[in-house]
């Protein structure tokens, strides 16, 4: 460490130079963005020595966002207190950057733009515009760098990322669960500790707290495996590296996903500028951003709560399995819920001036509409309904709530969404699939009530189905191929009682503590509902209250919006099954957590002449939460058996389903080589997955493998589960059906063309 | 300095302390140089960071499309089929090409290939094929490894 102060003093030597460099009129334009911009190029210059990735990493997510706030006249106060604008606005910077450069770069003869040089040449040109943009702007609006950390002993809670990493990384080696359950441990503690210190840690520390904390849980999930986990993400990564390796975007008829640049052109451009396999984007970049979303609460939080009800609400985010284990499986939500927390936190934001903040709810608005279209929806329908809902509830002699900067964010998400859907990329099919499902099946009230059962009843219960046998799921796949899809031809041998499906056991852990585990399941489902009718309570009693903070009521509207939405995806069974129910609740959960808190810290400063209400509330939440965290985490598995959790275990439903290997990639990529182009494959419910995931087989892929409905001249795809574990899935609208493989029957009749001992292909 | 005082510091006073943050910057930047090294490397082998690739072999015909589905009248067959060594060293594979009877199978042909790390290596082998049956599996497996692939044969109508 002797050469320190050196290192220190160079620093401020190359300052004080760069402040000579630029002087006169352009003396306003702080001139370190000059050398981030040089050290930003020679970092992506040389990205494959690690320690340069990491600067490009932190200079991409700073300097981009940086330089534009400043344009905007952003406060460097109020980005202080909201860090999320940062990121938030340098997604944008580099999304707006490489479509120019993508779309720019063959007609000046560039073939490939999204490649490193291209690029960095587009952020060359760029970010000096934005500095120019920004020039005249006073010392207030200048963010430093080193105001958004703090002290450096606070980041000790980045460890747990660091951790988690390699936990996961063993997990995959056979190494056990030691670590991992040391991390879900350590958040654990971390979720009452924190509330009880709350009121008493800096801002900035919570902030890293929840920030490591979140990233943690994540990286547990995405970290798994050499590859991709999760459902949705194979198809994502597949359009993504699709991008990668054609190092060009077209705009034209695309399919959703396709057209979504958080999922094509941003991740492929932050791939060539800081290296290492695309994958890592999607495994590593994307929830290092989405990490921001449970502080972007509490940040939020903190404008009109103590710091300790901005915490629990934070930490009601995070203990969602939502959150940690369903989001990091979905890349391009991952990317639109954090821009969806920048542009609530702009339209709350009363520290912001009309124009910066409507500038930024703009700049977020196009974001989020070419990254996300479902996210985008909902947001539109979230500024519409609560600007609405905040002219109806205003009273006379109440303050008026601000409502045009929501109609206005509301147009131009709209207006944006049209163009980029429509004539841009013709990717609204998504739009018309709803309205189809609509025309088609109504609006399907409470499609799961029983007969004789209460509305309230079947509301909470949800939509549900009668359990399907496997000669139910049998039959009806047979007949339903019968009918329609007359040019499958299964073999006559396929009706042979000797082959008729058979249910599998489900790979679960042994049952050690059945009464723990039940116990543990209601409390989890009472806690998840006193979670849902607090957050009712808080949205009315801030929406209606007559007196208050105007911001408080403002959210209050917008949680009445959320819970009107979410209402309106439990009524109706066709809306249900088009967007799904729980990435719509983690998005409403970012509004209605805080309404939560702030309910609690209502009760507490109404009897604030007692010492005991605000302990006593806020640690009952924070137990509640633990309580929920246990058994969202599978915490608890290796107490109790059950269904092991992917995070902790090499075996599981989870880990049969979602984890890809080698053997399967290779798998995958033979049977794309060896196909012709007519042909049918099978491939089960999950076996699709990798597929998806390493191959472009999407069309004539069927997913139900049952002797009944295999052509007989197809090309049939066994995943590692099927082979070594005998187990395939039968998709019945009551979920999946666990079955015994149907080894017997093809290896009777079909040639086994393709083997690596632990996956198969069979065709004849 | 008690435990408290270092890992949560009381609310809002940040003293500008640029010595820590160099220390950090510069403790972070050594480790992830040291990384990339060789004694990096092993290191984070030996915490159970690096994920190595079981290797793996691939058994496949490469005619897949066109496989002969009739044994020759003349009871003989050219069969081909490949092994492909996905891993990163170079492994002998003893193969065995056998036909499916009621018992135990009846061993056609067999042989060693010796495959250079993700290389492949084609066999064709001429085998005499016993219909015992209608219809007779022939099986082609590879010794120390589950990898297998079959292929279904009908008897010439004569017998």
């Amino acid at each position: 460490m002797a050469g320190l102060p050196e290192l220190a003093v160079m620093n401020q030597a190359s300052r004080a130079w760069l402040q000579r460099l630029v002087p006169g009129r352009w003396t306003t334009i702080p001139a370190t963005w000059i050398f981030e911009l040089v050290l930003l190029d020679v970092a992506v210059a040389g990205h494959s020595l690690w320690l340069l990735r990491a600067v490009a990493v932190l200079l991409l997510a700073v300097l981009p966002g940086q330089l534009l706030l400043r344009a905007l006249r952003m406060p460097a106060a109020s980005i202080r207190r909201y860090v999320p604008y940062l990121p938030c606005a340098s997604v944008a910077v580099l999304v707006a950057t490489t479509l120019v450069v993508d779309l720019v770069g063959p007609p000046l003869g560039v073939h490939e733009p999204l490649r490193q040089w291209p690029l960095l040449i587009g952020l060359n040109l760029a970010l000096p515009g934005l500095a120019r943009l920004g020039h005249g702007a006073t010392a207030s609006f200048e963010l430093k760098s080193s105001d958004l950390i703090g002290r450096a002993r606070w980041l000790w809670p980045l460890l747990l990322p660091l951790a988690s990493v390699v936990a996961a990384a063993r997990l995959d080696n056979g190494e056990g669960n030691a670590l991992a359950i040391l991390v879900l441990v350590a958040v654990a503690v971390m979720i009452p500790t924190c509330t009880a210190l709350a009121d008493r840690m800096h801002r900035r520390q919570m902030n890293l707290i929840l920030y490591g904390s979140g990233l943690a849980l994540m990286l547990l999930t995405s970290m798994r495996s050499s590859y991709v986990i999760g459902f949705d993400i194979n198809s994502e990564y597949f359009d993504l590296h699709q991008t990668v390796v054609n190092g060009i975007w077209h705009m034209g008829h695309l399919n959703p996903y396709e057209a979504m640049l958080g999922l094509t052109v941003l991740p492929a451009s932050l791939h060539a500028l800081i290296g290492g396999q695309d994958v890592w984007i999607f495994k590593l970049g994307y929830p290092a951003l989405f990490a921001l979303f449970p502080v972007a609460a509490f940040s939020l939080g903190t404008r009109f709560l103590s710091r300790r009800a901005a915490f629990a609400a934070a930490a009601i985010v995070i203990v969602q399995a939502y959150y940690f284990q369903q989001q990091p499986e979905i890349a391009r939500q991952e990317l639109a819920l954090l821009i969806f927390a920048g542009i609530m936190g702009a339209l709350l934001d009363s520290s912001l001036a009309r124009w910066p903040q409507l500038g930024l709810v703009s700049v977020l608005g196009v974001t989020l509409v070419v990254c996300h279209y479902s996210t985008t929806y909902i947001t539109v329908l979230l500024c519409l309904l609560a600007s609405i809902l905040a002219v109806t509830v205003r009273r006379r002699k109440s303050t008026r709530l601000p409502v045009l900067p929501w109609f206005i964010a509301a147009a131009v998400m709209t207006i944006s969404a049209v163009i980029w859907y429509v004539p841009a990329t013709h990717s609204g099919s998504n739009v018309s699939d709803v309205a189809q499902s609509l025309r088609q099946s109504g609006i399907q009230l409470l499609p799961g009530r029983l007969k004789g059962e209460n509305v309230i009843s079947a509301y909470f219960n949800g939509p549900r189905e009668r359990p399907t046998s496997p000669s139910q799921y049998e039959l009806s796949v047979a007949t339903y191929y019968a009918a329609h899809m007359r040019y499958l031809v299964p073999l006559a041998a396929a009706k042979n009682s000797a082959y008729n499906l058979r249910a599998a056991s489900p790979p679960n852990l042994p049952d050690h503590a059945p009464l723990v585990a039940s116990v543990l399941a209601d409390a989890e489902l009472l806690v998840q509902q006193s979670i849902n009718a607090l957050a009712v309570g808080g949205a009315l009693v801030f929406a209606l209250r007559r007196r208050g903070h105007p911001l408080l009521r403002m959210i209050g509207t917008v949680g009445i919006a959320s819970l009107l939405i979410l209402a309106a995806s439990r009524l109706s069974g066709t809306l249900a099954a088009d967007y799904n129910s729980s990435r719509l609740f983690l998005q409403c959960l970012f509004i209605l957590a805080l309404l939560e808190a702030a309910l609690l810290d209502l009760v507490v400063t109404r009897l604030k002449w007692r010492s005991w209400p605000g302990p006593m509330l806020f640690g009952g939440l924070s137990l509640l939460l633990l309580v929920a965290f246990v058994g969202s985490s599978g915490l608890a598995s290796p107490v109790t058996g059950g269904n092991p959790p992917l995070i902790l275990y090499n075996n599981g439903g989870d880990y049969a389903g979602f984890y890809p290997d080698a053997q399967e990639e290779a798998t995958a990529h033979w049977l794309a080589a060896a196909v012709p182009p007519q042909r049918v494959i099978y491939a089960d419910y999950f076996g699709q997955l990798r597929l998806d995931q390493f191959t472009n087989l999407r069309t004539a892929v069927f997913n139900d493998v049952t002797p009944r409905t295999i052509d007989q001249h197809s090309w049939i795809f066994a995943s590692t589960t099927n082979v070594v574990d005998h187990l395939t899935w039968g998709p019945t609208n009551s979920g999946l059906l666990d079955l015994v493989f149907p080894a017997s029957f093809l290896d009777q009749y079909f040639n086994v063309v393709y083997s690596t001992g632990s996956t198969e292909i069979f065709h004849r | 300095m008690s435990t408290q005082s270092f890992f949560f510091r009381a609310v809002d006073h940040v003293a500008p302390p640029r010595n820590w943050r160099i220390a950090v910057a510069a403790t972070v930047a050594i480790v992830l140089l040291v990384l990339q090294t060789g004694l990096g490397q092993s290191v984070l082998k030996a915490v159970g960071f690096s994920r190595p690739t079981e290797p793996f072999v691939e058994l496949y015909f490469p005619n897949a499309r066109t496989l002969p589905s009739t044994l020759p009248a003349s009871d003989h067959l050219n069969i081909r089929f490949a092994m492909s060594n996905v891993g990163p060293t170079t492994h002998a594979f003893a193969w065995q090409v056998s036909e499916k009877t009621g018992n135990a199978p009846l061993g056609l042909a067999s042989g060693n290939s010796v495959v250079p790390a993700n290389r492949t290596d084609v066999v064709v082998q001429r085998i005499r094929v016993y219909c015992s049956a209608r219809r007779v599996q022939v099986l082609i497996s590879i010794e120390h490894t589950s990898a297998r692939i079959t292929l279904w044969l009908a008897c010439p109508s004569s017998r």
